[in-house]
């Protein structure tokens, strides 16, 4: 595992790299097939909450913009040496970081309205994502 | 159970488009009484580009998002989501402008003493003051441990940071027994104990009161806090 850190916004994160062997890639190595194909861009990970752990929230694709505490960051380049080239993004805020702003989303639903997160402003918000097959 | 002024839901089914796979969602939706909340269905590869690049790699589950926006869950699953639900659901945000929570940490002891020590764990014990403190809008009061709705500290207990119980500094002329109009403190010390690596600690928790006006008051309110504790 690959350590670095990164200080945003007058914050200092620690950001994590698997030691792979096969090559760093912010590219999906393969088309994706539907929904159970598992994203195959470099996993990294950034400690949002500095508690020195890794919960699975805080583990990222490469292929898409990445965040770091409140702001967004493309991933220009991923070195062999897991050196990381990052430049800021105009990415609107993505990316789940428990205890943070959650992202925007604009989703039509099946009677035709589109909903926003600001729609439920001032009500909290379960969002269930199921499937029944 | 699900759905009230506190609390909405949006289904997101990502079952796909075909009529069998309409048919099982709807099926789903009326055996569970689920008619009534909003609805979006997205293929898989459409829900993968909108789901996942929103929130992360997450494919199924939930994603609670409390009263302020703020991302208090994810991937839970139903224990953890009841324990987060509370939480996400107390903060009624329109009736609460005005109040602040402010967060200071004092007092800090030296846990590396000795000019030459380059170890990078605490050689001895680090205590430090923490004071929660909330600062009310005008007319608004809080209760003191005295008063029938008091106000107090809930403080989660990371493994590094051992908290004392917290004392009360009431400020601001009150009418009532142990009344507070404009400021309450609570301050605890905070012990981390020597053998745990320099740096930055965090310490987690609650302020929990009921505030009141001429009017009358509000429900029993929880707010979150964060210290941070530099020991070294």
């Amino acid at each position: 595992m690959l350590q670095g850190s990164l200080t945003v916004d007058g914050e200092d994160f620690t950001i994590y790299l698997p030691a792979d062997t096969s090559g760093y890639s912010r590219e999906p190595r393969a088309a994706r097939k539907g929904l159970l194909t598992a994203f195959t861009s470099t996993c990294l990970a950034v400690d949002q909450n500095h508690d020195g752990v890794i919960a699975a929230w805080e583990s990222y694709y490469a292929e898409h913009p990445l965040r770091i505490g409140d702001s967004m960051f493309d991933i220009e380049a991923i070195a062999e040496d897991g050196t990381l080239t990052l430049a800021p993004s105009d990415t609107p805020l993505a990316g789940a970081v428990i205890g943070r702003q959650a992202p925007d989303f604009a989703w039509t639903t099946t009677d035709g309205q589109v909903l926003r997160r600001d729609d439920f402003a001032g009500r909290a918000l379960l969002i269930d994502a199921w499937a029944p097959t | 159970m699900f759905g009230s002024e506190r609390l909405a839901v949006l289904l997101v089914n990502s079952g796909g488009h075909a009529q069998r796979s309409v048919e099982m969602a709807d099926d789903c939706i009326e055996r569970y009484s689920m008619e009534a909340f909003p609805r979006v269905r997205l293929d898989g590869a459409e829900f993968n580009a909108q789901v996942a690049a929103t929130f992360g790699q997450y494919g199924y589950g939930k994603v609670l998002i409390d009263d302020a926006g703020i991302l208090r869950g994810l991937g839970v699953r139903d224990a953890q989501f009841q324990a987060a639900l509370p939480a996400a659901t107390s903060t009624p945000l329109a009736q609460l402008e005005g109040f602040e929570i402010d967060v200071r940490v004092s007092d800090i002891t030296d846990g590396r003493p000795g000019m030459f020590n380059t170890d990078c764990r605490l050689t001895q014990d680090v205590m430090a003051t923490v004071t929660v403190a909330l600062n009310l809008p005008e007319g608004w009061h809080v209760y003191g441990p005295a008063g029938p709705t008091p106000t107090s500290l809930a403080i989660d207990y990371s493994g590094t940071a051992a908290p004392s119980a917290a004392r009360f500094e009431g400020h601001g002329p009150g009418h009532g027994p142990d009344e507070w109009t404009q400021k309450v403190e609570l301050s605890f010390r905070t012990l981390i104990r020597k053998g745990t690596a320099i740096g930055r600690h965090f310490l987690h928790g609650r302020l929990s009161f009921t505030a009141c006006n001429a009017e009358g008051c509000l429900p029993p309110l929880e707010l979150p806090w964060t210290a941070i504790v530099d020991a070294m």
